[in-house]
């Protein structure tokens, strides 16, 4: 958050603004009734996007705070704090593949691809931490929730690629200090 | 601002080659996983009473088991309940069912109706 030992105010506005964002996009959704009732759960998850814009703009820590904010704060907007229990443990986990994915074989896979194994390995974990709250298999509904996960990756995988792509560099100041 | 990264994302594809082989990879084990999970049963029927009694029926017998609180039909490779005694007679509105993963509970009766398909590990264990 320092550079040169001022504190980088527009990281700090772009850190707030992608939490912010994701926060309203979580709230709308939660307000919007299942398309598919099938799969308990499944949802686009569009408030995925911020975590992603920023380990790909800001950095690993920060994508880290804003995933840990939209938990929190998310869960206290859609009132269901239970849902911590699921959304924690998936969104970390799903975030440490993601940073992992960057580090080691981004340009090869994309953006979009990043954000679908993430999506999948969020699904799996919560459909993990379900089983293991209930003690019941719930072996039916993976892959349907491997499949939804598929899709809302792509969605926002490409949400966050077309954004970072089309946003100019001033947005982010200038590249040369 | 990581500007090398926002660089590289911008001037990377939307979709590469290498994500194609992977989304492959993923359908196949999706069709895998789905063929083992939801593979088609010839099935059974298991109704389980307060998780002890296990009366095992093939879905193809064409039988109506009356237990002492309500009446299993099994006909047609369906199942369904009529004759419950129980206030809010859930098992008997949720209808016919035939599916592998798919059961009858009946609460206040502790009654199970499960469809199993070949591997029973894999159905849910819901009062069983």
């Amino acid at each position: 958050m320092k550079s040169n030992g001022i504190i980088d105010t527009r990281r700090l506005t772009v850190l707030s603004l992608t939490v912010a964002v994701a926060l309203v996009a979580t709230f709308i959704e939660s307000r919007i009734p299942p398309l598919i009732s099938v799969a308990p759960g499944a949802k686009m998850g569009l408030g995925n996007i911020a975590p992603l814009i920023a380990l790909i703009v800001l950095g690993v820590g920060d994508a880290y705070i804003v995933t840990a904010v939209k938990c929190l704060l998310g869960a206290f907007i859609t009132g269901g704090v239970s849902g911590l229990m699921y959304s924690v443990p998936s969104g970390f986990i799903a975030l440490t593949i993601e940073v992992l994915l960057f580090a080691v074989v981004f340009d090869k896979l994309s953006v979009t691809m990043i954000s679908i194994i993430g999506a999948v390995v969020f699904n799996l974990v919560q459909l993990l931490v379900a089983s293991l709250i209930t003690g019941v298999g719930l072996m039916t509904l993976l892959p349907l929730l491997v499949v939804a996960g598929a899709i809302a990756g792509a969605v926002t995988g490409l949400l966050t690629y077309h954004i970072v792509k089309k946003l100019p560099y001033s947005v982010f100041g200038s590249s040369r200090r | 601002m990581n500007f090398e990264r926002i660089k590289r994302v911008k001037s990377s594809k939307a979709f590469t080659v290498p994500d194609a082989i992977v989304s492959v990879i993923m359908v196949i084990a999706v069709i895998a996983c789905a063929l083992f999970v939801y593979r088609l049963p010839s099935a059974d029927v298991i109704i389980s009473v307060r998780g002890e009694k296990d009366i095992r029926l093939s879905l193809d017998s064409e039988t109506d088991i009356e237990l002492k609180h309500l009446t299993v039909h099994i006909h047609g490779g369906q199942v369904w309940v009529t004759d419950a005694d129980c206030a809010d007679k859930t098992c008997e509105n949720i209808g016919k069912i035939s599916g592998a993963w798919q059961r009858i509970v009946c609460l206040p009766n502790g009654v199970v109706i499960s469809v199993t398909g070949d591997d029973d590990s894999l159905q849910w264990e819901i009062g069983r």
